[in-house]
């Protein structure tokens, strides 16, 4: 994330058109790409630009999954019902496909992408978290709390809460990885907007064209991107 | 099973309505007049009013919705702006690439998947274990695109082995369509020499795709094989004095089989979206590049039939893996190995 304060250069000038395809030398250690810019500043800033947008796109999803649950769960057969369905579809639906449905009606830019990833990763994390919540819902503690008299909110947060808080950060990693893995695929394919965004996939994308002259352009983004996702997985609580 | 099957056919019906809606709502949403977006401002103004009444687009909501419909099941969807050719045409020419593309990355995915996972209960060493681990996880650490663009660095830049893109050479003429499948097609006619010219073209994409199916069948796989029934299964079958191949080909892949067809069917619109990004690495011409150009240069007409058709592809993939899996698991048969 220090990506967004301080970089060794700036990451969308075009300063060392001399340099343009050199290899890891001091001071481009990642090299110079073919518009003269420093390739380890636009990874560096890359990486925290895939971070902060999947960060909030996974707690979109999170955001999301818990107001369908909290309809799923109400007193409507009919709506618990119909979010069940509504959801179930959405298994198996690649996002790639939401992300262009939504790029329909609105503007290509990186904020659309949020949107897609959101939405489309709500399935994922609604059946996780219903089957969590159910769970927590009837276990022994819990009902106890109730017949001691403990209010809903009394029994929200010392009975449920505990004990669903570790699960959901298990979750909430699941759903990070996915967003991360999402977001770059969207931004490679162009859905991001402007191909100057320093974000990895679009990074990537860019420098695909320059594969042939210097390899090692497309080496470190790509290194990069796998290195956060299987920091992801090993984050703990 | 007819009464599965009618559930099924019932659900594959309100996802048609659904997406339809869905996809008819977002065109009625856009902020711009969509004719404008098509044809642009300096188009007279009478043009794109007698498109508006040809296509249309002047009736009621409900007239809209309905010659929606219409268009879509009689192929009338426009030309393309891409290309200037009916977007139905182009459909054809560039769906089955995708579809042989996918195909392909399937089996050997799901090759790969199964052999790793059977590889690793039957060793049960803590090498094969880490790798059906390992691999089930891929999916979720390696961006399918990265692979992509690593093979082709490594096996096209470097090693020259096989091209940079493509799915025909050229400077040759590709074969007779018949199905739009290179490979069929070759069979079809007996082109050896075009058949071998299509697989060279097929092999890296098709492999680098193949790392979703395999990711899923081996995670699936590996956890099916280590519960307590199939564990039972086996121990009792080694003690019997079975040989390895005797115990996975003949048992073991009868209890797997319903579980992988299911997995690979549910997995089938991932492998799409991961086939619009292979597509884009490897130059591919199949119909997720034809969909994102459509979608980033404002096609919208054409986008919207692409879209549901795509959806439906992609239900009806996981309603036929769903009958198949139900069809093949020994359980649900009266006298199979449940009893």
């Amino acid at each position: 994330m220090l990506g967004f304060f301080a970089t060794p250069f700036d990451p969308y000038a075009q300063a060392f058109l001399d340099k343009s395809f050199s290899g890891g030398e001091w001071p481009h250690l990642f090299g110079v790409d073919k518009l003269g810019r420093d390739a380890l500043s636009r990874v560096w800033l890359g990486a925290a630009n895939t971070l902060s947008y999947a960060f909030v796109a996974s707690m979109g999803t999170l955001a999301l999954s818990g107001f369908l649950l909290w309809l799923e769960r109400g007193r409507s057969r009919v709506l618990s019902e119909g979010v069940r369905a509504v959801v179930s579809l959405g298994v198996g639906f690649p996002v790639v496909l939401l992300g262009l449905l939504l790029m329909v009606f609105m503007e290509r830019e990186p904020e659309t992408l949020i949107w897609a990833i959101s939405i489309a990763t709500v399935p994922l994390a609604f059946r996780q978290l219903r089957v969590l919540w159910i769970e927590q819902d009837k276990a022994v503690y819990t009902e106890a709390s109730r017949a001691v008299g403990g209010s809903s909110w009394h029994v929200l947060r010392y009975s449920i809460w505990p004990n669903l808080r570790p699960q959901l950060l298990e979750i909430w990693k699941l759903v990070f990885a996915v967003a991360i893995l999402e977001l770059s695929s969207l931004s490679f394919l162009g859905l991001g907007g402007d191909p100057r965004w320093a974000e990895l996939g679009a990074i990537l994308a860019d420098q695909r064209k320059s594969m042939n002259l210097q390899p090692m352009l497309v080496f470190w983004p790509g290194l990069v991107l796998s290195f956060l996702l299987w920091q992801t997985r090993l984050l703990r609580a | 099973m007819l009464g599965f099957i009618g559930r099924k056919v019932a659900y594959l019906g309100f996802v048609y309505l659904l997406a339809s809606v869905a996809i008819f709502a977002a065109m009625k949403l856009i902020p711009e007049d969509p004719l404008v977006a098509r044809y642009g401002k300096h188009v007279p103004l009478e043009k794109i009013e007698a498109e508006r009444e040809r296509l249309g687009l002047d009736r009621s909501l409900g007239g809209q919705f309905w010659e929606f419909h219409i268009r879509f099941w009689s192929g009338d969807w426009e030309n393309s702006l891409r290309t200037g050719r009916p977007a139905a045409e182009d459909l054809r020419k560039y769906l089955p690439a995708t579809i042989e593309l996918s195909g392909l990355a399937m089996l050997f995915g799901g090759g790969a998947g199964i052999a790793v996972a059977m590889y690793s209960r039957v060793r049960g060493n803590e090498f094969s274990k880490k790798a059906a681990m390992s691999l089930g996880g891929m999916g979720l650490i390696v961006p399918i695109f990265w692979i992509g663009i690593v093979m082709l660095v490594i096996f096209g830049v470097w090693l020259e082995w096989f091209p940079m893109g493509g799915r025909f050479g050229m400077l040759e003429a590709p074969p007779k369509a018949v199905t739009g499948l290179y490979l069929v097609d070759c069979l079809l006619s007996g082109s050896w020499g075009k058949l071998a010219e299509a697989l060279y073209y097929l092999l890296l994409p098709s492999c680098c795709l193949a790392v979703y199916p395999m990711a899923g069948v081996t995670a699936m796989l590996y956890a099916r094989l280590k519960e307590p029934e199939v564990d039972a299964l086996y121990v009792s079958l080694r003690s019997k004095g079975y040989g390895s191949l005797r115990i996975v080909f003949g048992h073991l892949l009868r209890v797997a089989s319903a579980p992988v067809v299911t997995v690979l069917g549910t997995t089938f619109g991932g492998l799409l979206g991961g086939a619009f990004l292979t597509e884009t690495v490897f130059s591919w011409p199949g119909i997720g590049r034809y969909m994102v150009s459509s979608i980033i240069e404002r096609d919208l007409f054409v986008a919207q039939y692409l879209l549901l058709m795509l959806i439906l592809l992609i239900f009806c993939v996981a309603f036929f893996s769903d009958v198949v899996a139900k069809a093949l698991d020994p359980r649900g048969k009266e006298g199979g190995d449940e009893r």
